[in-house]
């Protein structure tokens, strides 16, 4: 068994995050959370509608399903696009879900909802100040990257690709450049994931966790997608922790040659 | 005097507080609070004072990514 997750001195085993969002249905999202093994659960606010909210004709509601999970959550700020909206939306998740933790989302261009670099880190100094464990949801750039270290975040997000794409770590240097350069901070890559090789190769590069969501939530069978997701990150982490053997470009034999019968009797 | 819960219209009387309005918009616990963008936090709930046209918005648990 792998080593555990640390995010802000909380110690969990699964070192994957899952969404809460965009399943086929509540039974099947908390099937696929179930099978993802998945202790970490984003979830967001809106407005509230009290006539749709009670007019479930003794359904669940989401919040009710959500607590049967007995998980942990982790309150986004999804939609943001200011400072004040984050912090604002900030506080009113640590109340309703009595969770000082904050996965800090700040769109920054809604052509591809790249998060706004400079907002984030006022809207992470802020909140940091005022008692929050932020989770930033962030670009691969180091340089952001160190300035929300240096700000004090345990834990850093950076993107493997645009939320929602799939189209896993477009950029790996820079990822393996925030694992190199903050080797003490908990790293997660959050959104682009689309299959479990992505997310094993992110954790095979050191990575400690992956946050995703619709590359479970939109498979065409969420539950085993979760599966293989939950045992790509496994063993991806065990992978890294064991150590790869260092790339080379000549061949080499990996069955002993010497004393073989036919050493060298065809060669001329 | 008119005040909106969540886009919708409401009317309350002009001494009404924060929990009048929530009440008359019949909102379902858990949910947290912001009047024109500025979160107000449960413990301040009880005594705050509406005015004119405030924008109240009552949000709950979604789903999210």
């Amino acid at each position: 068994m792998s080593s555990q997750l640390d995010i802000y001195g909380t110690k969990v085993d699964s070192r994957m995050l899952i969404g809460s969002a965009l399943y086929p249905s509540p039974k099947i999202m908390q099937e696929s959370i179930d099978a993802s093994g998945a202790q970490i659960v984003t979830l967001s606010l809106s407005r509230q509608n009290p006539q749709k909210l009670g007019g479930q004709a003794g359904g669940e509601t989401f919040w009710q399903i959500i607590q049967s999970l007995g998980v942990t959550l982790l309150p986004n700020t999804a939609g943001c696009h200011s400072v004040k909206e984050a912090v604002t939306m900030a506080q009113m998740s640590r109340e309703i879900f009595a969770t000082d933790w904050i996965k800090l989302e700040l769109v920054g261009d809604d052509f591809n909802l790249q998060p706004d670099p400079i907002d984030l880190v006022k809207a992470t100094e802020i909140l940091l100040n005022d008692g929050f464990k932020v989770l930033p949801y962030c670009t691969d750039d180091l340089v952001i990257a160190r300035h929300l270290v240096e700000l004090g975040c345990k834990v850093i997000m950076p993107w493997g690709s645009p939320i929602g794409t799939g189209k896993g770590l477009l950029n790996p240097y820079a990822l393996q450049a925030i694992r190199d350069r903050f080797p003490e901070v908990t790293l997660i890559v959050d959104s682009g994931i689309g299959k479990p090789s992505h997310a094993m190769q992110a954790m095979e590069m050191g990575v400690d966790a992956i946050l995703l969501n619709t590359a479970v939530a939109q498979a065409q069978n969420p539950q085993v997608m979760a599966q293989a997701f939950k045992g790509a990150i496994e063993s991806g982490r065990l992978a890294y922790e064991a150590g790869a053997m260092v790339e080379r470009d000549s061949a080499s034999a990996s069955t002993p040659t010497l004393d073989s019968p036919f050493w060298h009797s065809n060669s001329n | 005097m008119k005040v909106f819960v969540n886009t919708k219209e409401i009317e309350v009387l002009e001494t009404a507080t924060l929990p009048d309005a929530l009440e008359k918009f019949c909102a379902i616990p858990p949910f947290a609070v912001m009047v024109n963008e500025e979160f107000v936090a449960k413990s301040q709930q009880e005594n705050f004072v509406l005015s004119e046209h405030d924008k109240i918005e009552v949000l709950s648990a979604i789903q999210g990514g």
